[in-house]
């Protein structure tokens, strides 16, 4: 019992004080951890006064405890390469004399802790929502609200550990870590559908005024969300789902505690072995001649030597570091899959044609799904920024203070330009490409994303002014990626004006062309701006003397 | 005492051990030498379960590393060559979880680990400092006093010497020495010869995944008149000797 207060104690410290002092006592883990909570209560202040409030009390429990355990388990795999998969563990841990059990419960509180804050901070709102709905008993059901948010949470945990520890013993120890890398793009891909998808499946369904749906009783948030809702008095709870809940949660997890933890440590240090010998098995030898895209894309990167060393830098983290590659597949694929859906709900609909202009023919949805895809470049261009500023080599990164360089802003341009490259402009293509299949008019597909496409180049130059930060420089913090979609996904309540207000102005191609040229342009003297700034950036001013 | 009974370790066709078997005794210090990638981490790793052995069987204190782990690991201590800790915690701190995880007293843990700390030269001041910003020699000297922390039967360093200065070493130097005296069972990895040739009572050489000659310094040496360590080693392992790139670039066309 002693080893495992002692690791959970360590783990929790540990997770407080990482990544060193950012002002006064309060170390930069506890301001990330901070600023995410309240993002968190943020989202679920805006839950709490949209369509979800509207339904009947024991739907909307449901719904509430559904989105938060879909956030949850994301916030966690997100987390897993520093909660479960942290290599210092291996040297530090791995060989004292700690049972696979005990390291195995040590992990699972852990993350419970960390869930369970998270989970309070999203549930407040949405807490204060359902006690004020009710007439009587209102203390009774917000206690009850919070147990069984409580059950929620460790239903949630109990998915993710799950999830993880079957991945594990399942899959070839080699491919572990890929596999965990597209269940977290998978899970991400989760969180955007039911971020963006909520609201209109709730309007497409109408369920203010009917019964709940049978099929909603197998989501594991609404058998505790029986709990508070039948002490709310309503009509559809029932005691029974909450007991049967209940007690698919304990079998579960004695299951899980039998099957899942004695091997647990073994499983886990053989799967970071494995990982850690794949360079050294996959290092065959290449063919001379072997053609490469990141070859095609360093020839645009110009003949500036500082600018061809920030893209070459650029292109070699994508390549091989996975959890830059995973912060970015989910938020590339956004813009892409929105946009198809858009494009089949609308039946291949052209909002910029004369014909589409006279008679509106298509529903309000696929159009927002339409005109929102384009936006959603803005929230990806902030989302790739914020990916390059830390890395879990950032150590290395004390080449940038001792090279004499003077042109530090080349060097990050030319980081930009690869990600430019690399990644933005293949998404904008992805997107264009099949606008051009549809609409059979170019003009119309360029105008589109012209608008959207501007005001993502100004945002990353606004946030580079702003905020530059030292590529893949700063550690690696926990929830540093739950915050960064967080706020990609606020952003999205900005953006969402802009997409309405494009639509709006979809009769005047002209004026939004000029509009996305004039954004680009901002976006470039801004970028003039912040290159001043990367070069007066404090760290490198021993250089310059 | 430790074993190591024709242990193989595959990483899918790569074989980094190759049957390799030996035994340290009691009070023995055995260097354990051999160029990179020889196999040397990859050891440490089996005898401490960090690894499962695709074949063979590695023994710590009589205990089967893989059929009996916890026993096993109750008897060993680590340096790893990673000098890995968990940086956000006090030298203090991190003792105090350390002893925790043996279920030791807090009071004899705490009266041990400041002795250490005082043994091992690092300043009183940085006990209660968080180790983020200290420098690798300080780190190393509160790895090697958290592998040590419970008096181990059996020791492990990698590469122990790193980062410390002169006074650090000659103490970490006396102090596997000691532990070797009151009877504790050590296996040294390393690339100072010089080192090894000095503390250490036998020797294994390691190549290519597979023992080249083991025994104590002076019947290696025997074996090749006129040899020292270092000519011995570069012929075992066959690392031709060579001009370094400097005297290269310098002297030679």
């Amino acid at each position: 019992m002693s080893q495992l207060w002692a690791l959970l104690r360590v783990a929790l410290t540990v997770d407080r004080r990482g990544g060193g002092p950012f002002r006064g006592r309060i170390s930069r883990a506890e301001f990330a951890f901070g600023v995410t909570l309240f993002l968190y209560f943020c989202f679920g202040g805006v839950l709490a006064t949209g369509a979800v409030s509207e339904l009947p009390l024991l739907l909307r429990i449901s719904t509430y405890f559904t989105l938060v355990g879909v956030f949850v388990a994301f916030n966690l795999l997100a987390a897993s390469q520093q909660l479960l998969l942290a290599p210092t563990d291996i040297d530090v841990l791995y060989w004292r004399p700690i049972g696979g059990r005990t390291l195995f419960f040590a992990r699972v509180l852990h993350l419970l802790v960390d869930a369970c804050v998270l989970s309070a901070a999203l549930l407040a709102a949405p807490l204060v929502d359902v006690v004020a709905s009710v007439e009587r008993g209102r203390v009774a059901i917000g206690l009850a609200f919070v147990g069984a948010a409580f059950l929620n949470t460790v239903a949630a945990v109990s998915v993710v550990v799950v999830a993880y520890t079957a991945l594990l013993r399942s899959v070839s120890r080699e491919r572990f870590h890929d596999a965990l890398v597209w269940l977290q793009v998978v899970m991400a891909l989760v969180v955007l559908v039911v971020y963006l998808g909520l609201d209109p499946l709730l309007e497409a369904l109408d369920l203010r005024a009917a019964p709940m749906p049978r099929w909603a009783q197998l989501v594991p948030a609404a058998w505790f969300a029986h709990l508070p809702a039948a002490l709310g008095a309503a009509p559809e709870a029932r005691w029974a789902v909450f007991g049967a809940g209940l007690g698919v949660l304990a079998v579960g997890a004695v299951a899980a505690a039998r099957m899942l933890a004695p091997q647990y440590a073994m499983d886990l240090v053989e799967a970071l072995a494995a990982d850690a010998a794949r360079p050294l098995l996959e290092a065959g030898p290449r063919s001379g001649r072997r053609f490469s895209w990141s070859q095609v894309l360093v020839a645009g990167a110009g003949r500036d030597p500082m600018r061809r060393a920030g893209f070459d830098f650029f292109l070699a983290h994508l390549r091989g570091d996975r959890r830059l590659r995973l912060s970015l597949l989910p938020a590339l694929a956004m813009p892409v899959v929105y946009s198809g859906f858009g494009l089949l709900a609308s039946g291949g609909w052209d909002p910029y044609s004369n014909e589409s202009l006279a008679t509106t023919s298509v529903s309000r949805r696929a159009a927002m799904a339409l005109f929102g895809a384009a936006w959603l470049f803005v929230a990806l261009a902030v989302l790739t920024l914020r990916s390059l500023a830390s890395s879990p080599a950032w150590r290395a990164a004390w080449i940038f203070f001792a090279a004499p360089t003077r042109r530090f802003d080349a060097f990050y341009v030319g980081v930009l330009g690869a990600a430019f490259y690399g990644l933005l402009l293949p998404t904008v293509l992805s997107v264009l490409v099949p606008l051009l299949l549809a609409w059979h008019d170019p003009v119309h597909a360029v105008v589109h994303l012209a608008l959207p496409c501007g005001f993502a180049t100004l945002g990353i130059a606004l946030l580079l002014a702003v905020d530059p930060a030292i590529p893949f420089a700063r550690e690696p913090l926990r929830h540093e990626r739950s915050f960064h979609w967080l706020a990609a996904l606020l952003v999205l309540v900005p953006v969402g004006i802009l997409a309405r207000l494009q639509y709006a102005l979809r009769a005047h191609p002209l004026l939004l062309l000029l509009g996305g040229v004039l954004a680009g342009l901002a976006g470039a003297l801004a970028v003039r701006l912040a290159r001043s700034r990367l070069q007066t950036l404090p760290l490198l001013r021993p250089f310059e003397d | 005492m430790l074993e190591a009974i024709d242990l193989v370790k595959r990483f899918g066709a790569v074989e980094a051990l190759r049957g390799v078997s030996f035994r340290v005794e009691p009070g023995e210090i055995l260097g354990y030498l051999g160029p990179n990638g020889a196999g040397k981490s990859t050891t440490v790793k089996l005898f401490t379960g960090l690894q499962r052995p695709s074949g063979g069987t590695a023994r710590v204190g009589g205990f089967d590393i893989v059929q009996q782990p916890l026993q096993a690991k109750r008897l060993l201590g680590l340096v790893p060559e990673t000098g890995a800790l968990f940086e956000a915690l006090t030298p203090l701190e991190y003792l105090r979880f350390v002893g925790g995880l043996y279920e030791l007293e807090p009071k004899p843990c705490e009266r041990r680990a400041r002795e250490l700390l005082e043994y091992l030269v690092l300043d009183p001041g940085a006990w209660n400092r968080r180790m983020t910003g200290f420098s690798k020699g300080m780190k190393q000297r509160v790895v090697i006093a958290a592998a040590v922390l419970h008096a181990p039967q059996v020791m492990l360093f990698d590469e122990p010497l790193n980062g410390l200065d002169v006074e650090a070493t000659v103490r970490v130097k006396a102090l596997i020495a000691d532990a070797a005296a009151r009877g504790a069972t050590i296996l040294y990895c390393s690339h100072l010869l010089d080192v090894v040739e000095r503390i250490c009572s036998r020797i294994v050489i390691l190549a290519a995944g597979r023992i080249q000659v083991d025994g104590k310094l002076s019947e290696i040496l025997a074996r090749f008149p006129g040899a020292t360590l270092e000519t011995v080693f570069q012929r075992l392992t066959g690392a031709a000797p060579e001009l370094a790139p400097a005297a290269r670039q310098e002297g030679s066309p």
